[in-house]
């Protein structure tokens, strides 16, 4: 597992509040749509310390449900942004 | 120890309106020759980070201290709509409780802000000084852009903006056009947007302070707070920086604590207020 990958669950964990069910996120788990905890005050929350942890920016076209779609999704994002930073 | 708090709900008259207000002091204590002033947070994570909020001003209490907690125009449970509001006038708010804390005995009023309050604080240090202040942050927002991307986003996430696609300019532009924007039930005015905008954390830092105790809410520094902190270490500011792993409370689905920080929090402030070595 990366360090992207246990870093971006540990966020996701302590920003929806999820507790255990964050140990058992896999790849293709979805995340918007799927986890109630995921409104768009907790998607601001979770972009934000994102930006904070990883030192990226995201722009407006990426809050997209693509992005968010699925825990694989979102760790290839952070790793993508990571890539050109 | 405890020590039994004296907690009194009251409305402070604003020039704009009755604010809603809460003073707390220690009961032993009439009128207490410190104290701390909230600069809260804005629009939804004031509500979230309430029960944070009120528990740390239990604890500066407990430390002898008068703490005043007030809702400034136009929003929490103060008079005036959060469309209405202005940075002015919650300038103007802020420095009464400033005052009103100093009519009843303190000769010392100590800033704690947090969240988007960081912001507000050089504008309020502008019309009221705070000499010998200890100046607590927690999470600050650094910037008002910072601050104004985060309320934009609130819009673009939710489903009408994923719907419409909306974009940070598009909605610019709307807020342009008709002066106003709708933000996760909240009104929020151009004139509010660009007062804020300008806001910079860093001008208030560079003001004079007794100490500052800085918390962020995350598992590691964040390379942006160490960079707005290192100006300080030069000047060689007292200065407590922590980075606590937890719940970020004031944007979390549930209502979140952190006890760890109300620790950390009460500890540094008691050190920089005496002088110690953090």
């Amino acid at each position: 597992m990366s360090s992207v990958e246990a870093q971006v669950r540990s966020l996701l964990g302590s920003t929806l509040q999820l507790g255990s069910r964050a140990e058992s996120l896999v790849r293709e788990s979805a995340l918007l749509g799927s986890l109630p905890e995921l409104d768009s005050m907790a998607v601001v929350t979770l972009i934000t310390a994102l930006e904070e942890s990883f030192g990226i920016e995201v722009a407006d076209d990426e809050i997209s449900a693509d992005t968010f779609a699925t825990f694989g999704a979102l760790v290839d994002f952070v790793e993508s942004k990571l890539a050109v930073a | 120890m405890t020590v039994a708090i004296e907690l009194t709900p009251f409305f402070l008259p604003g020039t704009a309106g009755r604010l809603f207000a809460v003073h707390l002091r220690p009961a032993a204590v009439p009128a207490p020759g410190e104290a701390v002033l909230l600069v809260p947070p804005l629009h939804e994570e004031m509500n979230k980070s309430r029960p944070m909020l009120a528990a740390q001003a239990r604890r500066f209490a407990s430390l002898g201290l008068s703490v005043l907690m007030l809702d400034p125009y136009g929003t929490g449970d103060s008079e005036g709509e959060f469309g209405e509001a202005s940075l002015e006038q919650w300038i103007q708010d802020l420095a009464a409780g400033s005052r009103w804390l100093r009519e009843t005995g303190a000769q010392v009023v100590h800033l704690w802000a947090a969240r988007a309050g960081a912001l507000l604080l050089a504008p309020l240090l502008a019309i009221e000084t705070h000499p010998g202040a200890v100046l607590t942050l927690w999470q600050p927002v650094l910037t008002g852009k910072q601050l104004v991307t985060q309320w934009l986003r609130l819009r673009i996430a939710s489903e009408t903006g994923r719907e419409r696609g909306e974009s940070s300019e598009s909605l610019r532009r709307q807020l342009e056009d008709e002066g106003r924007l709708e933000i996760g039930g909240y009104e929020l005015s151009a004139r509010l947007v660009a007062a804020l905008e300008p806001c910079r954390l860093d001008a208030a830092l560079a003001a004079d302070w007794r100490g500052i105790a800085w918390f962020d809410v995350a598992a590691s520094p964040l390379p942006a707070s160490e960079r707005a902190l290192a100006p300080l270490r030069t000047r060689g500011m007292p200065l407590v920086y922590e980075a606590l792993p937890g719940e970020p409370f004031w944007g979390t689905p549930e209502i979140a604590r952190l006890p760890e920080l109300l620790e950390a929090t009460s500890r540094s402030f008691a050190q920089l207020r005496d002088g110690g070595a953090p």
